[in-house]
């Protein structure tokens, strides 16, 4: 007979492994961050402050420049797929969204074959490449939702169609204008792989000069410094967009999708215009990689690197990426069935903190690792480095997945289940796992993907004989010659390949659009 | 006066209204009556300008206005849903189609419909039956030429109907307004127009007051829709 306070021991065993992961790996590491760069603030040496300020405020109007750049190529296609139906809509969608499942050191070394190295224009111009998508989809999704009456409306009252735009269209899309503004200046502000290929240490952002000081300098307290510097600026945005989000929950939307289908004559013509346009502009720095990269694969495998065997990279990060997203799935899914069955103030607490790592940049994580993993082990020159951090960075995305999926189970289910005389852990196994099992497929892709291009976090545990395929890419784009170019470039296209693959192949699970980033 | 000739719309290569004729005389009120699906609502909306007649032309005053893009007609229409603006407030919603500085309309425009004193209310906070009457306020206060109003009692209960029918005719004479009044229910329609004309699968069939169709309907059809 299994009695309930059993039951109860049952849950907080399936709280304590995500909890301690957490524990472990996320929260004791920044506040070792926390604490060695608050000690340190104030007593640095002269000029450091200088530095600070500048970089920090380098690192905030880029990421403005970037976000309003980004809004601005993005407008047309989004009102062209916001506003209507067409064929090849799906199509233009899925291929707008490749440049932002790309790894960055892919978008950062296909400017680079572009030949735009070492400028402000060459980062701005990856940014926009990077978010295009971020605007399109989010925006474009609630647009296709918004009433098409109120905008017929606005004309029978005689609003002219700028007007429209201007008086109803853009006050409606408020909600998804801030959302995106807000993912886009998140991901703009705490952009590192772009920036550190893209500008060098010339244009650092508070990202690039965390790893300067760390990596190449080995001042880790000042690196500390800067990173509590950019965990402010980044929980700051944060919070300001929950508190605006709160504000502005109304649900302005019919839920059916409510496009219309594509006049003729002239507007057709700018649909078609807008939606090719920026398609082919998207085009043009991969098919520049692409091509550069042709005649330099047999190099990649055959000639002895001195930067480092690329198969053994391959090979690394294969196998980073399985065990990094096993242990994400785990900690992931029962950390999302302690929330989804749960309702106390422990389940909400977990699903708050397990949202952390997503808004916590990877480079503050790789610095957390190399700054605390010493105890009570000293981990950091361990192998499961690199996995871990991959994971604790998959993490947020795993539940975010699963979630929904086992929310919109029906607890009766679970009740039959019982009353037939199924334990929990049965129940769980017989009822819930198979019916997300789909999510979990999906999530176990968004893991695998996340890892093969994670270069952040890798950047700082990574060790020269431990590369993974984009620390590979970094180092050989690091090298002068052109031959450590195009392997650069060939190894580029490989890590896309890679990742194209796994997306398109969890796209088979995916029923509807998931549409969150 | 608006006058519709031969008129046909296309949805997806499908006819949804085919060889429509219909003409409004000033200050005249007319019934579009028919069951669901027969085009009522795509009727209005084409002479509105929202949807594009695959053929046919409508005419005002005797000016061809087939053309002239929604927000020139002039025309005013309540849709079914009431399209209400869900970021504005009641007085915004109102003013929508004023100039600027009109506050004294929009007063006078909710005095109308009886709605004085809701001009900082958002839009969420009202019931069906002031939504309506809102949209009402909203539709008329620029004075369009022609009103048109889908469905404008439709979502509303019984009670609130019998009262609401009565006031919206004579909120409609007293403005003079020429008028078109879409409806499924044969008794409104009555109530509320000089005449009416009755659709079916994207067709007139027959027009006139409900005593004269009811008398000697067209054919087996019409007397059963009115029965």
């Amino acid at each position: 007979m299994v009695r309930r306070s059993r039951i109860r021991w049952g849950w907080l065993a399936v709280a304590a492994v995500p909890a301690l992961f957490l524990g472990y790996f996320f929260l004791y590491p920044l506040a070792r961050i926390l604490a060695l760069g608050l000690s340190e603030l104030g007593v640095g040496a002269s000029g450091v402050e200088d530095r600070l300020f500048r970089v920090g405020w380098f690192t905030f109007w880029q990421a403005i420049v970037s976000t309003a750049l980004t809004f601005v190529a993005a407008a047309p296609m989004t009102w062209a797929v916001g506003r209507y139906e067409f064929k090849g809509r799906k199509l233009a969608m899925a291929l707008v969204t490749v440049p932002f499942v790309l790894p960055t050191v892919v978008v950062g070394t296909a400017f680079v074959a572009l030949g735009w190295r070492d400028s402000i224009g060459a980062i701005l111009a990856a940014h926009v490449f990077f978010n295009v998508a971020v605007v399109v989809r989010t925006v474009g999704s609630q647009w296709r939702r918004l009433d098409p009456d109120l905008l017929h409306a606005a004309a029978s009252l005689g609003a002219s169609p700028r007007q429209v735009m201007r008086r109803v269209t853009l006050p409606l899309l408020r909600p998804s204008l801030a959302a995106a503004a807000s993912i886009v200046f998140l991901f703009t502000f705490t952009s590192f792989g772009v920036i550190l290929i893209l500008g060098g240490y010339q244009f650092a952002t508070l990202e690039v000069e965390i790893y300067r000081q760390a990596v190449v300098l080995f001042d880790i307290p000042l690196a500390a410094v800067m990173a509590v510097v950019q965990l402010i600026g980044v929980s700051t945005a944060l919070y300001l967009y929950s508190r605006y989000q709160e504000r502005h929950s109304a649900s302005w939307e019919v839920s059916s999708d409510a496009s219309v289908p594509l006049p003729t004559g002239r507007s057709r013509l700018w649909v078609y215009t807008a939606v090719a346009g920026t398609l082919a502009a998207l085009a043009v720095p991969l098919f520049t990689l692409v091509r550069g990269s042709m005649g330099s694969y047999r190099d990649l495998f055959g000639a002895d690197l001195v930067v480092g065997d690329p198969g053994a990279a391959i090979r690394n990060s294969l196998l980073t990426a399985a065990v990094a997203a096993i242990v994400a799935l785990v900690i992931g899914m029962m950390a999302a069935t302690l929330v989804s069955h749960r309702s106390g103030k422990l389940s909400r607490w977990f699903d708050t903190t397990l949202m952390l790592p997503l808004g916590t940049s990877a480079v503050a994580i790789g610095l957390g690792f190399i700054v605390a993993l010493d105890w009570p082990f000293d981990l950091r020159a361990s192998l499961i480095l690199v996995p871990m951090a991959h994971a604790l960075i998959a993490i947020p995305f795993v539940v975010r997945i699963t979630l929904p999926a086992m929310r919109s189970i029906d607890p009766d289910l679970r009740n039959a289940a019982s009353t037939l005389g199924a334990s929990p852990w049965r129940v769980w196994r017989r009822v819930d796992l198979p019916l997300v099992s789909k999510a979990a497929l999906v999530a176990t892709g968004f893991s695998l993907v996340i890892s093969l291009g994670e270069f952040g976090a890798t950047s700082f545990v990574a060790r020269p004989n431990t590369a993974t395929i984009p620390t590979l890419i970094f180092r050989l784009l690091s090298r002068p010659g052109q031959s450590s170019f195009g392997m650069a470039m060939a190894l580029s296209v490989i890590l896309a390949a890679l990742t194209a693959g796994i997306i398109l192949w969890v796209d088979r699970f995916r029923a509807g659009d998931i549409g969150s980033f | 006066m608006l006058r519709v000739e031969n008129l046909h719309v296309t949805i997806e290569e499908s006819g949804i209204l085919s060889d429509v004729d219909l003409e409004v005389a000033d200050g005249e009120i007319v019934g579009i009556l028919g069951p669901s699906g027969s085009g009522k609502s795509t009727l209005l909306r084409a002479i509105a300008g929202i949807i594009e007649p695959s053929s046919g032309a409508i005419y005002w005053d005797g000016e061809d206005i087939t053309q002239l893009p929604t927000h020139r007609r002039r025309f005013g229409l309540m849709f079914q849903g009431y399209a209400l603006f869900p970021h504005l407030t009641v007085g915004e919603n109102v003013a929508f189609g004023l100039d600027k500085g009109a506050d004294r309309q929009v007063d006078e425009a909710l005095a109308w419909v009886g709605m004085n004193g809701f001009s900082e209310r958002t839009v969420d906070d009202l019931s069906g039956g002031e939504k309506q009457r809102v949209a009402l306020a909203r539709t008329l206060a620029p004075r369009p030429r022609l009103v048109m109003l889908d469905e404008p009692l439709g979502a509303l209960d019984r009670n609130l109907r019998s009262r609401l029918v009565t006031e919206t005719r004579a909120l409609l004479k007293d403005r003079e307004a020429t008028a078109i009044v879409v409806t499924h229910d044969a008794a409104e329609a009555d109530a509320i127009c000089d005449r009416l004309a009755l659709l079916r699968d994207g067709r007139i069939v027959q027009t006139g007051t409900l005593s004269a169709l009811v008398a000697s309907p067209a054919d087996a059809w019409v007397a059963d829709f009115l029965s």
